[in-house]
């Protein structure tokens, strides 16, 4: 299918899918995400005991962190192995203001999240201008960059080699006590990492990073500034990650390089990701939420080592039988049990439902516009399992 | 691995997958202890015109030519070694010629398994052991790789001895803790400069 011949009835069907949802349902997505935060809000003063606190805390940690990733590195296919360089960045970051500058805690957030995106942004603009840097020498770049931060991190006096230590820095009364002060965080950064992922996935941006994902050198010729939105997308998920270092910091209360600048942060994040579906928003923080109750339930029955081997099993077997991830197999089992004509309108993942006809219709607009995009064969493409929904809106339209 | 579609990052992915699993076995049979390997040459030095120069990390020396030597050989005279080359130049074609691709990947990752296994031994010889070391080896490896070329047997034997050279130096004029920025950041340069070479 030629991208001039497909764009139109994409358009069009994209026009009828929007009619038929209605204007509302383009809000479903953020407003279920912040209903949902809201409602979690309240639980810390349900009286649970505090050991839930950082369980909780725990999973949405790990949901930013997983989420953020996914925003380079799932839509465009870019997986770096930096992400504990810039979690890390973060972390230290907001660490040493706490420590040595004597900030308060909250003040150090911004900061954290600035100082990851800067340098993501500094390593990206570097590592995007060279074209042969895709795939496994991407991944084996980025993994570099982590150990050589956490080599002159621990080896100057940010760190010093024994670690910082936080004991002295008062938690902020945001909850009844100070681990709900922390979940609350994880909270509003895991809800404002989701909105900013769905965002993303369903804008002009996401449709760029996604066909980058499919065919870069096409998408280069389409016009899609494909260095520019690579930069964006790591600079983002940069400084989200960098939030959730900043505020790990204060949980950790002793912070050392060992324990940040590993691989196991980054390996942690992507089989997250790859278990949940890398091409959905909410793909990672369906992974974040399985994998951290597994390892929990491994830690918590004291087999912590056969948790760590857990991790390699499911990620070999999620790459062997999964590729696609769990939501984009639930997805095509649904597509399948129901017709797919009557697809667009309701359904209960909203977020593929509402994403599929915007890109469409994104593209659509931008038709008039001087420099079009990759066909809507890349949004096709893109999903499996809106493969035959895009089809079917062709015919139907 | 033969049995399934798999892209060559995918398998990056999975042998982490593994290298986690052997990591917590490694753990929960030997514990995360420090250890090391005693043998009854291992403190056996000589002193050649005024360096001494460790038993152990001669035997690795000449361990390290010699399977360089070995595996330049079997690429470059044999049957096997051609039909490997030319697998790894045009899979599709060196296929249509009647090479075995999958029985032939299958012994090239057996093979490079064992090697690693030979490397793994002549590091227990000198250094201390613990599971978490595996990922320390990781970078130097990469870089090693990288720096000499990728499909050149001999070229990492050199890159090798400029990277421990350059370790060796790091750690005498600074401190021990700064070495793996060397290996590390000579990787990152290779990769930036010279990406086309790995893919």
């Amino acid at each position: 299918v030629t991208p001039a011949a497909s764009t139109v009835p994409a358009t069009e069907a994209g026009q009828v899918a929007t009619a038929a949802a209605g204007p509302s349902s383009a809000w479903r997505v953020p407003l279920a995400i912040v209903a949902v935060a809201v409602a979690l809000a309240f639980m810390p003063w349900l009286g649970l005991p505090a050991f839930y606190d950082s369980l909780l805390y725990l999973i949405l940690h790990w949901i930013v962190l997983a989420t953020s990733w996914n925003i380079l590195s799932g839509y465009t296919g870019y997986f770096s192995f930096g992400h504990g360089a810039f979690f890390g960045g973060g972390l230290y970051t907001s660490a040493t203001l706490m420590d040595k500058a004597g900030w308060p805690f909250l003040w150090t957030l911004p900061a954290a999240a600035l100082v990851a995106c800067m340098l993501g942004l500094v390593v990206g603009a570097i590592v995007f201008r060279v074209k042969g840097v895709r795939g496994e020498v991407f991944a084996l770049l980025t993994l570099a960059v982590t150990f050589v931060l956490g080599t002159v991190i621990v080896n100057t006096p940010i760190d010093g080699g024994n670690g910082v230590s936080l004991a002295g820095v008062a938690v902020p009364k945001i909850g009844p006590t100070p681990s709900s002060t922390f979940y609350l965080l994880a909270l509003a950064a895991a809800a404002l990492t989701l909105l900013v992922a769905w965002g993303i996935s369903v804008s002009k941006l996401g449709a760029g990073l996604f066909a980058i994902h499919d065919d870069e050198d096409a998408a280069e010729v389409m016009g899609v500034p494909t260095y520019r939105y690579k930069l964006i997308a790591l600079g983002i998920s940069c400084a989200l990650a960098g939030v959730a270092g900043g505020i790990h910091a204060l949980f950790l209360n002793y912070v050392t390089v060992g324990e940040v600048f590993t691989i196991a942060v980054p390996l942690t994040v992507v089989l997250m990701s790859i278990l949940g579906g890398t091409r959905h928003w909410a793909g990672p923080a369906v992974g974040a939420v399985a994998i951290t109750l597994l390892l929990y339930s491994f830690t918590a029955a004291d087999y912590a080592v056969a948790g760590k081997a857990m991790i390699g099993v499911i990620l070999i077997a999620a790459i062997l039988f999964m590729p696609d991830g769990i939501l984009p197999r639930l997805q095509r089992v649904w597509a399948r049990r129901r017709p797919a004509p009557a697809a667009p309108a309701p359904m209960p993942l909203p977020d593929t439902t509402t994403a599929a006809p915007r890109h469409m219709r994104s593209k659509g607009r931008c038709c008039c516009a001087p420099r079009p995009w990759p066909s809507p064969s890349a949004a096709c493409a893109r999903w499996p399992a809106s493969t035959s929904r895009c089809a079917a809106a062709r015919s139907w339209a | 691995m033969a049995r399934f579609q798999i892209t060559p990052f995918n398998s990056l992915l999975l042998t982490f997958g593994l290298t986690g699993i052997v990591e917590a076995l490694i753990q929960s049979i030997w514990t995360a202890d420090y250890r090391k390997l005693e043998s009854s040459y291992g403190d056996h030095t000589w002193k050649v015109a005024g360096l001494y120069v460790p038993l152990p990390e001669v035997i690795t020396l000449a361990l390290a030519a010699g399977l360089s030597l070995a595996v330049w050989g079997v690429l470059r005279y044999t049957d096997l070694g051609k039909a490997l080359r030319a697998s790894a130049e045009d899979a599709p074609i060196a296929a249509a010629f009647g090479i075995h691709q999958q029985r032939n990947a299958l012994l090239l990752a057996g093979t490079c398994s064992a090697l690693a296994s030979v490397a793994g031994v002549c590091l227990a010889l000198g250094f201390t052991l613990a599971p978490s070391q595996i990922y320390a080896w990781v970078g130097v490896v990469f870089a090693a790789v990288m720096l000499g070329g990728l499909g050149r047997p001999l070229a990492p034997l050199i890159a090798g001895i400029v990277i421990g050279v350059s370790e060796a130096v790091t750690m005498a004029v600074t401190a021990p803790s700064w070495a793996p920025l060397v290996s590390f950041t000579l990787l990152i340069a290779i990769l930036l400069l010279r990406p086309g070479r790995v893919a």
